[in-house]
């Protein structure tokens, strides 16, 4: 017996993913570098980070909507990182995305039951009588009424509208629903509602799921595992209740720290961090934190911490962790 | 004494092909000298335009309708033009999350220069220019002199926010006004803003009325709170107040759907059922009676006004108010789990 078969295969594994992009004037933005992450089947990894980090082109990478520049994208157990486009039509209908603007991944101009049937047709499953049932059956399974096959996406408000990319998302009955903010331009009430149905939802289909958002709040609710990502690497990598109870990169301390809790005290004094994120034109050598860190010391600004066991299931990138 | 920032019955509608839409309709707010006033609210429920209409920055279809905005005693509504622009960026400061509010192809220094020249005219070019370097010290901007020659696109988002504080600083308003200044921002920029508008507001003893839709904003630097729900406010307390005893199921059920901490991770959270009514057809009673679960039946027609229920200085618009020993939903949850 192959030694590989004896442990249990991840869903989506991605091994040394780098995304560099070049731009006219020659200089690179390094996206992401050398990050490796998995997915295990039922499980929810959380990727928290801010605007910049690289969680988004990762989960681009992931899903083979851009090319990586190095590494590898392998679903379950099969290496899609340079499968042609038309040879990747089973991993696609395995694989969805919910975006956060759920207008703009809705044409405007298609029914929403034309919308929920496209994957079906496009992997030509059905006769159109059974995908027509599963469009109805879909929609009542997101909470939504049956006549909304019959409308158009500007007809339905930020909260239902995303719904239907959900529904849209789980025609196909993935494995793994990769959601990239999903809920971020949600007003509060609307966002527990979706919130909730994706629980329901990951439930009832046994979904895995690559949960992307840079709030830490919905990340601890939605995710089993968390990543932490600054400038392109994961800094932190942990079990979601040893990555609260003891986060060990300052980055995600302060991340932590900066993020406002509605339940604390009022008037608390907030821990605030210096400075601003660096150009991933120009990251910093060593530490891309560093220029940040309270704690940084000379070994900091020249040498990458590489990711480090720290105890089971919790790695962290720091020298000082 | 009078309030620095007293608002009576301000209504501003919409003319729209569909009919009426009541953005704003019949809200009260009072900012003293030295406090942080947050006005707290999901979208379309009011609070921007109620910012925008304090200064009268409603354009057609919008109208003012009624109402006083009484600045220091005097109604800014009924001004003159000159009297109004006098107040705009003068005594009145306004930030806005919209960044594109800088001009992009002039320096930060150049327009802050130029909003401290616009209301003292008798100051010279080279100290306006100074100035513009102070202001922009004062907003903790790094190497404060070489940003001022920098044009907004050179500037991180947070630095923008920061020259932005500063253009809305240059005449030392006693009120300042800024609507949603962190949305756009990342969350540790955001706690940078945030701590830096909590300590110019120590320093200047401006009033601040923040205009957000994020409670945890507001739990980390208003002193007092006021939930907007379709076009009414709705409850307005002290946060310390607001947060440990909410009188109105809306305000209860906001903080129940953002207080995710008080929830085991993946259990399901508490939410406030259905959609919020079109403005353009309220109900004819409490707005928020359709969604919610302690409606009576005098809620479903008459309209509640806010009022003391009890606690001192919190009052809700509410015929059913939650009393102040109510175990709150979250925390029922809580010890259920």
């Amino acid at each position: 017996m192959n030694r590989d078969d004896m442990v249990v295969r991840p869903l989506l594994d991605l091994r040394g993913i780098a995304k560099r992009y070049a731009l006219a004037d020659g200089r690179i933005v390094h996206a992401l570098a050398d990050v490796s992450l998995h997915v295990d089947r039922h499980e929810t990894l959380g990727l928290v980070g801010e605007s910049g980090c690289g969680k988004s082109t990762l989960a681009r990478v992931a899903m083979r909507l851009v090319p990586a520049s190095d590494g590898q994208v392998v679903f379950d157990g099969d290496d899609i990182t340079t499968r042609p486009r038309r040879a990747l039509a089973a991993q696609r209908a395995r694989m969805q995305m919910v975006f956060q603007d759920p207008f703009a991944s809705l044409n405007p101009r298609l029914t929403i039951g034309r919308a929920l049937e496209e994957p079906l047709i496009v992997q030509g499953r059905g006769t159109a009588t059974e995908r027509r049932e599963r469009v109805l059956a879909m929609l009542a399974r997101v909470g939504l009424r049956a006549d909304v096959a019959e409308r158009h996406p500007h007809e339905f408000s930020g909260g239902q509208r995303q719904r239907i990319a959900i529904a849209r998302a789980l025609m196909l009955a993935p494995e793994l629903l990769v959601c990239d903010e999903a809920v971020s331009a949600l007003d509060v009430s609307v966002r527990a509602q979706v919130l909730n149905l994706l629980l329901e939802l990951r439930a009832s289909f046994g979904l895995a799921m690559l949960f992307i958002s840079h709030d830490l709040a919905v990340v601890r609710h939605m995710a089993d595992r968390v990543a932490v990502m600054y400038l392109g690497r994961v800094v932190e990598l942990a079990d979601r209740d040893t990555l609260w109870r003891t986060p060990r990169h300052p980055y995600t301390q302060a991340l932590m720290a900066a993020a406002p809790a509605p339940g604390t005290a009022p008037g608390r004094k907030v821990a605030v961090l210096a400075g601003d994120v660096p150009s991933a034109l120009a990251p910093p050598a060593g530490c891309h934190f560093h220029t940040r860190c309270p704690h940084a010391t000379d070994r900091c600004r020249h040498e990458v911490p590489a990711l480090r066991t720290i105890t089971a299931r919790h790695v962290v990138a720091c020298h000082l962790a | 004494m009078t309030a620095l920032l007293e608002v009576r019955g301000l209504k501003t509608w919409f003319d729209t092909p569909a009919g009426i839409a009541k953005a704003v309709d019949g809200v009260d707010l009072v900012v003293d000298r030295g406090e942080t006033l947050a006005l707290v609210g999901e979208s379309g429920s009011g609070k921007s335009v109620t910012a925008a209409s304090l200064l009268r920055l409603i354009a057609p279809p919008g109208r003012i309708v009624a109402g006083e905005v009484l600045l220091d005693g005097v109604d800014l509504l009924r001004l003159d033009a000159r009297a109004l622009r006098a107040v705009r960026g003068g005594r009145v400061g306004m930030v806005f999350q919209d960044l594109s509010a800088l001009n992009p192809v002039e320096t930060i220094g150049a327009q802050i220069a130029e909003a401290v020249r616009l209301h003292s005219p008798t100051v010279t070019r080279r100290a306006a220019w100074s100035r513009a370097v102070e202001l922009l010290e004062r907003v903790r901007m790094p190497s404060p002199a070489e940003r001022a020659r920098d044009v907004p696109h050179r500037l991180s988002g947070g630095m923008r926010q920061r020259a932005l504080i500063a253009l809305a600083l240059a005449c030392d308003p006693e009120l300042l006004i800024a609507d949603e200044p962190t949305t756009a921002l990342d969350v540790t920029t955001q706690a940078q803003i945030l701590a830096l508008l909590a300590e110019l507001q120590a320093d200047t003893g401006m009033g601040l009325l923040l205009i957000t839709h994020d409670l945890g904003v507001v739990a980390q630097v208003a002193d007092r709170a006021a939930v907007m729900y379709a076009g009414r406010v709705v409850e307005e307390a002290s946060v310390a107040a607001l947060f440990a005893h909410p009188q109105h199921p809306y305000t209860a059920g906001l903080i129940g759907a953002v207080a995710l901490e008080q929830v085991a991770s993946g259990t399901r959270l508490p939410e406030i059922g259905g959609t919020v009514p079109s403005l353009l057809a309220l109900p004819p009673g409490c707005a928020f009676a359709p969604r919610c679960g302690r409606a009576l039946d005098a809620c479903t027609h008459a309209r509640p006004s806010l009022q003391l229920h009890g606690a001192p200085a919190q009052r809700s618009a509410c015929f059913a108010p939650l009393p102040a020993h109510a175990v709150r939903l979250v925390d029922a949850q809580r010890e259920a789990a």
